[in-house]
This record gives C-alpha cells, sequence and structure tokens, in this order.
C-alpha cells in the first residue's frame, strides 16, 4: 500500500481528502460537500434521489412537473420489478414551456392531474417539483390538495426541486417524508398479526425481493408492505401497524425507519439479504426480534435447507475467483452491505467508495472494510480512472455511467445498479451473483487485450 | 474435461445435408473471374440447381452454361455436347476464360476432356481465328460429384486455375489469398485489411463485385451481361511471381501448395481469420510473408472488436451454449470465436469428412477448457435428434437449419451458405476485425431478443 | 417470315425456328419448335427429368420419405426448394405427426467413388432400411434414380421390390435420371407413368360422393390448392385426390373412384388423368383457374358436370365481390404496361388473356422453358400480332429481348429475376410466387398486386446508368458473330 502521506491518486489539492486508506488516520474520507465544479462528477441531483425511492410504486402515476428533459431521462429506469401493475412505468410530464415559465405552471399541473387521473385511475398520483417548478413558484401542494378533492384520488406533493442540495441522500429523504406526510397512517388493515413487518429499503430491483420474500414467509412474518418494491400505495398507507421495521437499502431508508420509530414507535433491525452470511444473519435477527421459540427453531431450519440448496454451487467460481480483488464505486448501501458476499468468494473490496455518502455512511464501510482498503467519496470520472489505473482491480463493481471508463482501461465490470440483469438477494441469489461476477472477471476476453502483433 | 468427443452417425444414409457436390464450388470460383463463364459438362439440373442456390443467396444473377447431356450423351458420350458448347459460349460471350466442369455423368461416362478441348479450339480457330481463340482460356477442372464436397470442387477449381494459366516472370511484391468459400463482405474485408497494411493482393478468386453488383445498366447497350469486377486472368498469369500465398482455409490449399512447388512462392495455409485471435494469426502471416508491420489503423480495429466484447460477452454472453454447423473451415473458427467470447461451443458440427477438422476442435476444446460434441460427416438430421435431449441456448449455421431451430425454439444466427430466409448476410463480413463486430452483435442482438425481450426492463441499458 | 433470329443467336441459326413472332393469319401449324434437344453452351434456362419428378410431381405428397440415390449434390438441391406446404390431415381423419414432412426431410445414398465402381445398390438397400427406422411413420418410401445411378445401371426396380416386401409398405422407384429427355418434362411424364403403374387402383377411398373429384396438376404452390379447395367445398365438390399438392400417398391409389379428373397443370399430368379415363373410364377436362375471368368459367364448367350451377355461382359471386374493386384500381394503374411472360410451361399461355382482359397488361411475348406443341399453339393463339412466343430462350436472348423490346415487367423465374434488374427491369417470381398464391379470386388479387409493386417501386425510376464504357465488356458478339456468317 502506498505511504500515507502520498495522495491516493493525483487530483485536485480540495479533492485529496476525499479518500483514504483504511486503518491510517481517522479512515473516513471528507464527505457530503459540493462537488468541484468542472470535475465530471458522477452525482445525480435530489429529484433523482426521491424518484428512485418513489417509482417502485407499482400502482400509481409518477408525474414530473417540469420542462421535458427531468421526465424523459429517468423514464423506466428504475430496473425495478412488478407482479401487478406496471402503471409505474408510464413516463409522464407537464412538458413546461416557455409560457408556463412566464405565467406559472400551476393550471397546467391541474389539467394534468384531472387528465392523467381520468385515463389510468391511478392508486396515486405522485407529483415531482423540479428545479423549474422551484424557480416559478408553483404552489404544488396546493394543486395537489385541491385536484385530490375534485378527483378523489391520492395527490401527493414531492417537494424534490432538483438544486436543493449537493447529495442526493436529501432526495432520498424527500421521498421518505412524502410517504410519511400523505400515505403511511392513511389506512387500516383488515386483520393484524402478532409478526406484522415492513421490508423498508427494497426496491426490487432485478426482482432482488422474490429473491428473498419467500424466506420470510417461511419463517412466519406477515409483511403488510414493502417500502417501496413491488408495492401499491394502499399497502404502504398501511405500514403503520407492524410491529417491526426490516431495512435492506439502509442509505436511503434509515431516514424513514427513524421518522416511523418516532411516530408510531415501530422498532426496525437493518438486514442485509446480499451473500449467504448476511441472509443468514438476517433470518436469525429477525427470528430473535419476535423471540418466538417456534419461529427461531422454523428459521435454523430455513437456514439449514436455504444453505444445502447452494451448497458446491458456487465452488467453480469460488475457485477462479480466489485472490481477486474487488472495487466497489455506487450510490450508497452497496458500498457496505456486498463486501461480506465478495469475501465469500473468496476475493477482495481493495476499494469502496459512494456518490452520495454521508458521514454515518462512511462509518459503516470502514466497519465493513479491513485494513488497507481505500474509501474514496464522489470520485470524479478522472479519479475513477487513475484509482482503476493504478490499483487495477480485477472488477469494478459500479452503474452504467462508469461501466465504459472501466472496460476501456481492461477492467472487468459488473453493473450493480438498476440496469443490473439477475437478483442477488437471498440463497439462489448469491450463486446467481456468483456467476456473473465469474462471468466479468474470467471472460476470457481479457486475455485477449494485448498482444504483439506490433514490432519483431 | 476438455477435449473432442466424437460422436458418430449412426446411419450411412444422409437426411437432410449439410453439403453438396463438387461442382457447386467450382462454379463459385470460375465465377469470381472478370468475364468468365462456368460451363458444366454434364445434365442441365447440374447447372440449374447450381445456378438457383447461388442466386437465392446472393440473390444476384448466376450466369452458368452447361452442355445439355441428353441420353443419347449417356450412351455415346458428350464429344459433340462440350465441343459445340464450348464454341457457343466462345463466339457468343465472347469470355475471358471458360472453366469446364465436370459432372458424375460426363466423369462416369469418361469423357475425353483435354482431347475435346483441343478439338474445339481447333474447330473454334477455323471460325474466329487463331488469334481470338488464344486470347480465351479453356481451363478444365475435374469435379466428380461422388469425391468429397464442394469444398474439394472449389480447391480444385482454384488449383486448376492456377496450373494452367499461372506464368512465372518478374517478382511482383503482392500477395496471393485464396479466400476459400466466402461471402463478398468477407473478401472485402480482406481486401481492406491488405490495403490498411499497405499490401497489394491477388484474390484466386474475387466474387466479391460478381456475386454482389451495383445495378447501374448500361446505357451504351452492351452483350452480354458481365458483372463488374473479379479476378482478371492477367493476376492469375501474375500469381506464379507474387511474394507468398495465403490460403485462408487449409481445406483448399492446393493451388497455393502448387504455386510453391513450381514457382516458390512461400504459402500459409490457414486458418480462416473468424474471431480475434485467428484474425492475429493472419497479420502475422502477412507480416511474416510481406515484412509489412501492423498498422495503428489495424490496431484500432481490433480494439473496437474488443471493446465491444468487453462491453456484452460477460453480461450477455457468458456461458450460453452454441451449436454450430456448416462447412468445416467456417465452423472451426466460429467455434474458437465463440470461446473467446465466453460462450461454450456445445456441439459442432460438419458435414465434410475432413481429417483436419477435429484437432481444430481440440484445440478449441483446450483453450475454453470444455468437452465439445463434434460430429464429422454428420447430417442436420443428427444435429435435430442430439438437441432434442442436449438443447443449447444458440444454433449458429446456414439456413438449412431453421426449421430445426424453429422446432426446438432455438434462436438461429445465421452465417455462411446458404441463407435464403433473410437478406443481407452475404454484404457483411465475418472475418477479420470487422467480422468480429459484427457478428458479436448479430449474436448478442439475437440473444437479447430471445433471452431479454421478456423482461423488457433489461434492455432499458 | 414468321420466325427471327436474335441476333445475338446469329452463331446458333438453329435458334430461329424456336423464336415465332405472330402473324395472325399464319397457318395453324405455324408454331416454334419444341421439347426437342437443348443446344449446348446456349445459357439455357431448363432443368432435368430429376427436378421434374421429385421437384415437380412427388415433392409435393406429405406422408412419404424421399430418398434420392446419387452423389450428394442432387439431395441437395432436392432439399425444401419448392414452396409445397403440407398439413397434417390425413383422408381418414388420422394426423400424420410431422407438418411439412415433405419440406423439411430429404434423404440421400450420397454414393462415393467406390460405389461407383461397385454399384450403390446395396447403399441403397440400407438407406431404406435406415429410413424406415428413422421415419417409421411414413406410409411410403420412393426413391429416385439420379444421371450417376443410371449411368451406373443400379436396378431401382429390383431394390425397391425387395424392400416393399421386407418393410411392408410400398417402396417406389423413379427412373428419371437427369439426362432422361430434353427438358423437365420428361421427369413429369416418368412421374405420371410410375404413379399411375405402381398406385392408383391399389387402395379405396374411406368414403364416396356424388360430387368426388380428382383434383389433378394442382401442387399447392404458396397455398393454391387450399383457396381453391374453399371454392369446390362451398359448391359441393368433394376433392377426393389431389395430384398431388398436400395429398398422402394412399390418397393416389383411389383416383379411379372419383366421377371426374379435374386437371390444372396440363402440361406436368394430363398423362395420368388420360390414363385414368383409359382405364377406369373416370373422364377428364382441362382447367384454369388463374384470373377470376378463367376461374369463374371453369367452376362452372366443372360444377355444371354434377348440376351444382347455381351453387357455383353464389360462390363466384361472394368473391367478386370480395375482390373486384381492388382489382378496379390495379386494372387503372397497371392498363397499358407491357409485360413479358417466361414460365416453365402452361402459365405462359393461362395468364396472357386474362392479364389483359382483366388487369389492360399487354403481353409483349411469352416463352417456356419444357411445352410441347399442344401448349404451344395455346399460347400462340392467346397472344396479338406481332408478340414472340419462344422455346427454351436462352440468357443471351432475354437479354437482347430486354434492350429491343419495351418491356416494364417479365414473370419469371428466380434465376433470371437478378439479371433482369441488372438490366434495368423489375420482375416478379412466377413459378414459386412471390406474395402469393396467385390462384384463384383472391390468389390473382395478390398477383395484381405483386406486379403493382413491382412495376411501380420507386428505385425504377432512380436508375444511374453506366455511361461509360468499360474496356474489358466491348461489345463484340456481334463483330465476331459476322465473322461466323462469312
Amino acid at each position: 500500500m502506498e505511504p500515507k502521506l502520498e495522495p491516493i491518486v493525483e487530483t485536485f489539492k480540495s479533492r485529496e481528502k476525499h479518500m483514504c486508506v483504511k486503518g491510517e488516520g481517522l479512515s473516513i474520507p471528507v464527505c457530503d460537500k459540493a462537488s468541484l465544479p468542472g470535475t465530471v462528477t458522477q452525482r445525480t441531483c435530489v429529484y433523482g434521489g426521491a424518484r428512485i425511492v418513489l417509482m417502485p410504486i407499482t400502482d400509481s402515476i409518477h408525474l414530473v412537473h417540469g420542462p421535458i428533459g427531468c421526465a424523459a431521462c429517468t423514464w423506466d429506469i428504475r430496473g425495478s420489478k412488478s407482479s401487478r401493475e406496471d402503471l409505474y412505468k408510464k413516463g409522464c410530464s407537464t412538458d413546461l414551456g416557455e409560457k408556463d415559465i412566464i405565467f406559472g405552471g400551476e393550471k397546467k399541473l391541474f389539467e394534468t392531474v384531472i387528465e392523467l387521473r381520468k385515463l389510468y385511475n391511478p392508486g396515486a398520483i405522485f407529483v415531482y417539483a423540479t428545479c423549474v417548478a422551484g424557480v416559478i413558484g408553483d404552489d404544488i401542494k396546493a394543486v395537489c390538495k385541491k385536484t385530490e378533492e375534485v378527483t378523489g384520488c391520492r395527490v401527493i406533493p414531492v417537494q424534490s426541486e432538483g438544486f436543493q442540495d449537493h447529495n442526493k441522500t436529501k432526495g432520498h429523504w424527500i421521498g421518505c417524508d412524502a410517504l410519511l406526510d400523505y400515505v403511511i397512517g392513511t389506512r387500516e388493515p383488515e386483520k393484524t398479526t402478532p409478526f406484522d413487518i415492513n421490508v423498508v429499503g427494497e426496491f426490487n430491483v432485478a426482482g432482488d425481493f422474490w429473491g428473498f420474500k419467500p424466506l420470510l414467509e417461511e419463517v412466519g412474518v406477515n409483511i403488510i408492505s414493502t417500502i417501496t418494491g413491488d408495492s401499491h400505495v394502499d399497502e404502504i398507507a398501511q405500514a403503520h401497524r407492524a410491529r417491526l421495521n426490516i431495512v435492506q437499502c439502509q442509505k436511503s431508508s434509515n431516514y424513514l425507519a427513524k421518522k416511523m420509530e418516532k411516530r408510531y414507535g415501530i422498532p426496525s433491525i437493518k438486514v442485509n439479504f446480499f451473500g449467504l452470511e448476511q441472509t443468514v444473519n438476517s433470518l436469525r435477527e429477525i427470528a430473535d426480534f419476535f423471540g418466538d421459540p417456534e419461529m427461531i427453531e422454523r428459521t435454523e431450519k430455513i437456514i439449514e435447507s436455504g444453505l444445502a440448496e447452494v451448497e458446491h454451487k458456487t465452488d467453480e467460481y469460488r475457485e477462479r475467483l480466489q485472490g481477486k480483488t474487488v472495487a466497489l464505486y455506487v450510490g450508497g448501501n452497496k458500498a457496505w452491505s456486498l463486501v461480506r458476499a465478495f469475501e465469500e468468494l473468496g476475493m477482495g473490496v481493495m476499494m469502496s467508495g459512494t456518490k452520495n455518502g454521508i458521514r454515518e455512511d462512511y462509518e459503516r464501510i470502514k466497519e465493513a472494510v479491513r485494513d488497507g482498503t481505500i474509501i474514496v467519496d464522489d470520485a470524479n470520472s478522472t479519479e475513477l480512472a487513475r484509482l482503476l489505473k493504478k490499483y487495477r482491480p480485477n472488477l469494478l463493481i459500479s452503474g452504467a455511467k462508469e461501466k465504459y471508463i472501466a472496460l476501456k482501461l481492461g477492467v472487468p465490470f459488473c453493473d450493480f445498479n438498476h440496469d443490473r440483469i439477475s437478483a442477488f438477494a437471498g440463497f439462489n441469489g448469491f450463486v446467481s451473483f456468483a456467476k456473473e461476477v465469474d462471468a466479468s472477471v474470467s471472460s476470457p476476453i481479457f486475455d485477449l487485450t494485448s498482444t504483439s502483433l506490433r514490432g519483431d | 474435461m476438455s477435449c473432442v468427443n466424437l460422436i458418430e452417425k449412426e446411419r450411412n444414409a444422409i437426411i437432410n445435408p449439410l453439403k453438396t457436390c463438387q461442382p457447386l464450388g467450382a462454379m463459385y470460383a470460375v465465377t469470381g473471374i472478370r468475364r468468365a463463364v462456368p460451363l458444366v459438362h454434364g445434365s442441365q439440373g447440374c447447372s440449374t440447381f447450381v445456378r438457383y442456390s447461388l442466386s437465392r443467396h446472393f440473390r444476384e444473377p448466376s450466369e452458368i452454361a452447361v452442355t445439355s447431356l441428353h441420353e443419347d450423351a449417356a450412351v455415346f458420350g458428350g464429344r459433340r455436347n462440350l465441343i459445340e458448347g464450348l464454341q457457343n459460349v466462345a463466339i457468343r460471350l465472347n469470355p475471358s476464360l471458360i472453366g469446364v466442369i465436370t459432372t458424375c455423368s460426363s466423369e462416369i461416362i469418361g469423357d475425353d476432356i483435354i482431347g475435346f478441348i483441343k478439338t474445339a479450339k481447333k474447330e473454334l480457330a477455323e471460325k474466329i481465328g487463331e488469334e481470338k481463340t488464344e486470347k480465351i482460356k479453356i481451363v478444365p477442372i475435374n469435379t466428380p460429384s461422388f469425391v468429397e464436397t464442394h469444398l474439394k470442387g472449389y480447391d480444385n477449381a482454384v488449383k486448376a486455375l492456377i496450373d494452367h494459366i499461372a506464368e512465372p516472370s518478374e517478382p511482383n511484391e503482392k500477395i496471393n489469398i485464396i479466400p476459400g468459400m466466402v461471402n463478398p463482405g468477407d473478401i472485402r474485408e480482406i481486401k481492406h485489411i491488405l490495403g490498411l497494411m499497405d499490401i497489394e493482393g491477388i484474390v484466386l478468386t474475387d466474387i466479391s463485385d460478381p456475386f454482389d453488383s451495383p445495378l447501374r445498366p448500361s446505357a451504351t447497350e452492351l452483350k452480354p451481361y458481365y458483372p463488374k469486377g473479379g479476378t482478371t486472368v492477367e493476376e492469375i498469369v501474375d500469381s506464379a511471381n507474387s511474394t507468398g500465398t495465403i490460403s485462408l482455409t487449409k481445406y483448399a490449399g492446393s493451388g497455393a501448395v502448387s504455386l510453391e512447388k513450381k514457382y516458390n512462392v512461400p504459402v500459409e495455409l490457414g486458418p480462416i481469420p473468424i474471431g480475434v485471435q485467428n484474425t492475429d494469426q493472419f497479420l502475422r502471416n502477412l507480416k511474416k510473408l510481406t515484412g509489412q508491420d501492423v498498422t495503428d489503423d489495424i490496431l484500432d480495429e481490433r480494439g473496437l472488436l474488443i471493446d465491444s466484447m468487453a462491453d456484452l460477452s460477460s453480461r450477455y454472453l457468458h456461458d450460453r451454449t452454441v451449436a454450430i454447423y456448416g462447412d468445416p473451415e467456417i465452423t472451426a473458427g466460429m467455434a474458437r470465436f465463440v470461446g473467446e467470447l465466453g460462450m461454450v461451443p456445445q456441439l459442432v458440427l460438419t458435414g465434410a469428412s475432413n481429417k483436419e477438422f477435429v484437432p481444430d476442435i481440440g484445440k478449441v476444446a483446450k483453450e475454453t477448457g470444455v468437452e465439445i460434441d463434434t460430429m464429422v460427416g454428420g447430417d442436420l438430421r443428427q444435429m435435430e435428434v442430439y438437441l432434442k435431449d442436449n438443447p443449447v441456448d444458440l444454433l449458429i449455421g446456414s439456413s438449412d437449419g431453421r426449421l430445426i431451430a424453429k422446432e426446438a425454439e432455438i434462436p438461429l444466427v445465421r452465417i455462411g451458405f446458404p441463407v435464403y430466409d433473410r437478406v443481407g448476410y452475404h454484404r457483411h463480413p465475418i472475418v477479420g476485425y470487422n467480422g468480429g463486430i459484427h457478428l458479436i452483435d448479430l449474436i448478442t442482438n439475437t440473444v437479447l431478443e430471445n433471452y431479454y425481450e421478456h423482461q423488457h426492463w433489461k434492455l432499458q441499458q | 417470315m414468321p420466325y427471327k433470329l436474335f441476333d445475338v443467336s446469329k452463331p446458333i441459326p438453329e435458334r430461329k425456328e424456336h423464336t415465332y413472332v405472330k402473324h395472325c393469319n399464319d397457318p395453324e401449324d405455324c408454331i416454334p419448335k419444341c421439347n426437342s434437344k437443348t443446344i449446348p453452351g446456349s445459357m439455357t434456362e431448363r432443368g432435368c427429368a430429376f427436378a421434374g419428378a421429385k421437384g415437380v410431381i412427388t415433392g409435393a405428397i406429405k406422408d412419404v420419405a424421399h430418398v434420392v440415390h446419387s452423389p450428394i449434390g442432387c439431395t441437395m438441391y432436392g432439399y425444401g426448394s419448392k414452396r409445397y406446404p403440407t398439413t397434417t390431415e390425413l383422408p381418414d381423419g388420422s394426423e400424420f405427426p410431422v407438418k411439412d414432412f415433405n419440406i423439411k426431410y430429404i434423404i440421400g445414398t450420397d454414393l462415393q467413388e467406390s460405389d461407383v465402381v461397385f454399384g450403390g445398390m446395396k447403399k441403397l438397400r440400407q438407406a431404406v432400411l435406415e429410413t424406415n427406422k428413422e421415419f417409421p411413420f411414413v406410409n411410403a418410401i420412393y426413391l429416385y434414380a439420379t444421371c450417376t445411378t443410371g449411368l451406373i445401371g443400379d436396378d431401382m426396380d429390383a431394390v425397391a421390390k425387395e424392400m416393399e416386401e421386407e418393410l411392408g409398405k410400398p417402396v417406389i422407384a423413379f427412373n428419371a435420371p437427369g439426362f432422361a429427355g430434353s427438358t423437365q418434362s420428361k421427369g413429369h411424364q416418368i412421374g405420371n407413368d410410375t404413379l399411375f403403374a405402381k398406385i392408383v387402383g391399389t387402395t379405396e377411398p374411406p368414403a364416396t360422393t356424388p360430387y368426388d373429384i380428382n383434383f389433378i396438376g394442382e401442387y399447392n404452390i404458396d397455398g393454391d390448392l387450399w383457396l381453391l379447395k374453399e371454392y369446390f367445398n362451398e359448391i359441393g365438390i368433394n376433392i377426393l385426390s389431389t395430384f398431388t399438392g398436400d395429398c398422402c400417398h394412399n390418397e393416389l391409389g383411389w383416383m379411379h373412384r372419383a366421377k371426374l379428373s379435374v386437371v390444372r397443370c396440363q402440361r406436368s399430368s394430363t398423362y395420368i388423368a388420360k390414363m385414368i379415363e383409359e382405364k377406369y373410364g373416370v373422364p377428364y377436362i382441362k382447367t384454369d383457374f388463374f384470373s377470376t375471368e378463367y376461374c369463374a368459367e371453369n367452376l362452372r364448367t366443372v360444377a355444371k358436370f354434377f348440376g351444382l350451377e347455381d351453387k357455383a355461382e353464389e360462390v363466384i359471386a361472394k368473391r367478386m365481390a370480395k375482390v373486384g374493386p381492388e382489382l378496379d384500381f390495379y386494372r387503372k394503374k397497371l392498363t397499358g404496361k407491357k409485360v413479358f411472360i417466361f414460365s416453365g410451361g402452361p402459365k405462359s399461355y393461362h395468364l396472357s388473356i386474362p392479364l389483359h382482359n382483366e388487369l389492360g397488361l399487354e403481353t409483349t411475348g411469352v416463352s417456356s422453358m419444357f411445352e410441347h406443341e399442344d401448349g404451344f399453339e395455346k399460347m400462340k393463339d392467346r397472344v396479338k400480332e406481332g408478340a414472340l412466343v419462344i422455346d427454351d430462350p436462352n440468357t443471351l436472348e432475354l437479354e437482347e429481348l430486354i434492350e429491343d423490346y419495351d418491356i416494364d415487367l417479365i414473370l419469371g423465374g428466380v434465376k433470371e429475376k437478378y439479371l433482369v434488374h441488372k438490366l434495368g427491369i423489375p420482375s416478379l417470381l412466377i413459378h414459386s410466387y412471390e406474395n402469393g398464391p396467385y390462384m384463384g379470386f383472391e390468389g390473382f388479387l395478390n398477383l395484381a398486386r405483386d406486379m403493382y409493386s413491382a412495376i411501380y417501386n420507386p428505385v425504377w425510376n432512380i436508375l444511374e446508368f453506366q455511361e461509360t464504357e468499360d474496356p474489358d465488356v466491348a461489345d463484340v458478339t456481334g463483330e465476331v458473330a459476322e465473322e461466323v456468317e462469312k
């Protein structure tokens, strides 16, 4: 590893402290700062943060109040699967034009909501404020209230003006707030059980939720709602009656769990269904929480059979992956939740970083990774390229924007973001995970990248 | 594990063949010469069926003459038919060359082709004069239909053309290329690579323009129709003076070997440059024979192929199983490329019985670390039955497998000959780095359409 | 002079008698010479007898296995090349297990050098046994001789007889090697003769009605039969046997039980209708179902035989109401356009009058690869003064024709299609069709639509011509020919 005083990679002075190595000094990088203007940041905006939290609600219309771009560029990008409706996949916008900017867009918004309600009769209409809506001062709350009265349909304002903050985490919170203020607690369940839970921060990307939902059902808990993967708005409305919130994506949804605890007294535990060990731990913690001896016994059996089912299925992959290194550069949660899963494959996480991490996120990363691991915050594309070039991991886990940076440098890549292909959660998900990681790392093409065709 | 698992065909009869007889290969080769006419010495079906097959694959004219052997010829020999046929073609079409292509019937009858040609020339000289007669090269090409396959016919034709026409004079610093039975797009890609390396080539023979020619009717009303392009007779003459010969297929390298024996033109046989490593090998061969170094432009094209492989193979193609069928060279080349893509060449099948095929596949097995089920001298029925118990994710081969693919519900990526149920396949290369790019797009799009479309959200990026 | 020698054919003056220019007051026997040996090296478009037998006649039968006794080429070329779709329905109500079996499978003996030397009969026997093992459900196995087996003298009939006894199912040899006759027509005849001799009269139909016909010479190209069958069914006429579109082996055996044979393709199958009439007294009529007029007229004729005229009128009226208005549109667009028909045989006389009467097209000329005298008489009768009637036109003549005559569309085969395009003229596949079926009322509309889209393809208006002369492509044909004439 590099000596402590050397910068981890060449970059601006002010950026140097956004990178550190665990075990040296504080082990936590400077974070939650505005990106340096002019660098190619990998971050998105507050609106983007709110949108990804709410968009998996499948029976709802998600209406973006702004010029067309904000809706067009985020239309159906979530990769979140639905077992029922596909209304959430519609890209809806008020398509604000110059005239609306001058005279205000409230009327247009009003009419659009009425129209959408007529066309689709959705479970709810979420109205997202964008930068422009904020700048021209449209009163979205008032319009939502009015249209809700007229239509009888839930019309929910999401105050997610893009410029509000440098960190999309704020957007996550705003999304959560919309649920807290307008949805949760507005409906009573037909019946309750002592084992009612909400699955919070699970967005069912690539069907992840379906990978551990059967496990939870076998354990014997009753899922009132998922927030928000594969959900209907009426289910979330009953979430206040749960006895427990289990939180998968702690980055986006811990906020919600904490507020629910304050407001409704619902305790929460953090779970992680990526990797076998973490899956086992999470199931045990849930069972332990309820303390029901039968449930605990049942859970042990589930764990036993779950592990038996996948035993040896990953051997072949593990053999090839042993000793390979991986770099994580993700939105937040996966920067810590994947670490153990990779270790179970015999791989070492040599770098972990997030685009929007706040201090508590980096605390979690620090806890999860081994000494000597590089921790980075908001690395821009140049820094990322330099990191990959200098430390040459055998794999990068990141999203679509980072993919081609890695590939051009000959670093294998695996998409773990919205565009992921297979579900990775739960026991069987781990096998898919291993297979896909192996497909990237062991691909024969990286042996072909350097030859000696030139010269003698 | 990594080995070739030879699967024998447990019957003698052929059901749904994966090969045809020699004359087709010879007609293909002669068509690649500028202003040349293939003259088939046989029954009318021998030309008609081949014209039909070529036209429906290339979607181009395929002008082939036939001596129209009828019963009387079967009894008394085809002497008159060949002599008259030659004169009629020579006088009416004024070709630069006539390739006299034998068939099963003329071989069995035992016609003295060389003697007949002599007589025909003598009679022709009486009609149109010595000088004009001498200008028309007449090359006998023996292609007994009951020996080997169309590839052998191609090989025999190229060898006959070289043996009869090539003449040594001054060294020309050119490279001879024997492309094998490939598509116009492939030959254009090979010429493109030569261009980038600043090497002049003689393609023996060059069907790229004859089988993919522009629709630009002549304003000057010229008859008969000859397509543009093709190798000139002069180029074939000059092939004896080249710096070297590369046969892109070792199954049809006799002409190249002949040039080496007679005129000391060094030779490199195969492999067909399908995929990265085979194309690398082709470039090394070029470099070895000419001393020209590989240019940046070519390495950039290589980089584009590697770039798409980096992007696509692990994500969409890795570990998918494939059955490949077709001519031995193309099948072996595809198997290797498929391995480079991280896919599993589970079954390879060729209709030909060439012994060299098995070690080629053995090499691929070793590289990919998988056991490859291999059928040599097989037919499509064999594959159809095999797939019932051993399904694959993807079939790669000609249109003749389309009904099998449909029934087994396995997507088919079309390559080779013939492709008649889709258009444009003859235009696009499968050789060279550009061919690799075309193939990976083709394969990936087929995978996306068949394995991802039902989960459309996976196709958003 | 009613005969014409194309400039390109001056070196082969015998071509003159094959090329007739219609003059209305010519004597009746003035027709082109036909059905004779092909001039070697003349760039003929003709095929061989094997193609005629397997490709045309038997290839449409759905429940038999076809074993080609040949080096691999003939087998390969006999594979799935013709548009002969079949269903799985069998006349006794059962189902044949494989759809389009006739298109999907071909079997060959793949003769090698040693077989040529020592004979291929053993190999043929083995192939038959293997075929039966591979496809035990087939109801018969047909064997085809080819040039090679004809020349080496394999006794196909002996093998067939032996195998039939061993397997207990019909095994039939077709002795139509490629060199037999001068065109594929010889193969048609051999196919007819063999099927008549070996099958007709050997089976009995599951049921008969007073309205049973044999539909002969209808091969179901691109679904023709299925369209015509609808008409017959609606009229109340029962097709007892089809020769051979979408038919099964047994069906051919009970052709002698029909009340009437309706002959569609008169060139390839009048033979069997005649033989059935002679031996079993079943009368036959020659018919024509191309175009609405011919189709209506011939439905009436067949219906009249059974006293079902009223029903026929209903069917005709219903179809005309369906296709009439759209045909009017195409007539407007196609009127005055000139067409040259290069078919294998009968389409050259089936189409000339309807194309004119119903679509307003002018026929510049007609030609055929393998028609006989009777066909050429009809061709001649049905074209106008000055039209060409050509036997076996070759590629060069086709080129000269396109150059010298004002032609808007050529109806021909795939071998001609792309050459014609290179010369700047649209062409349409008439042997196996483009977007068929082309027969019957709806079919004629398909044909009209295809002709319209070919002629009006905007591409023909934006051609760039080759202005400069390529020294390599000098037109020396004339010069050489003149020398020959001297």
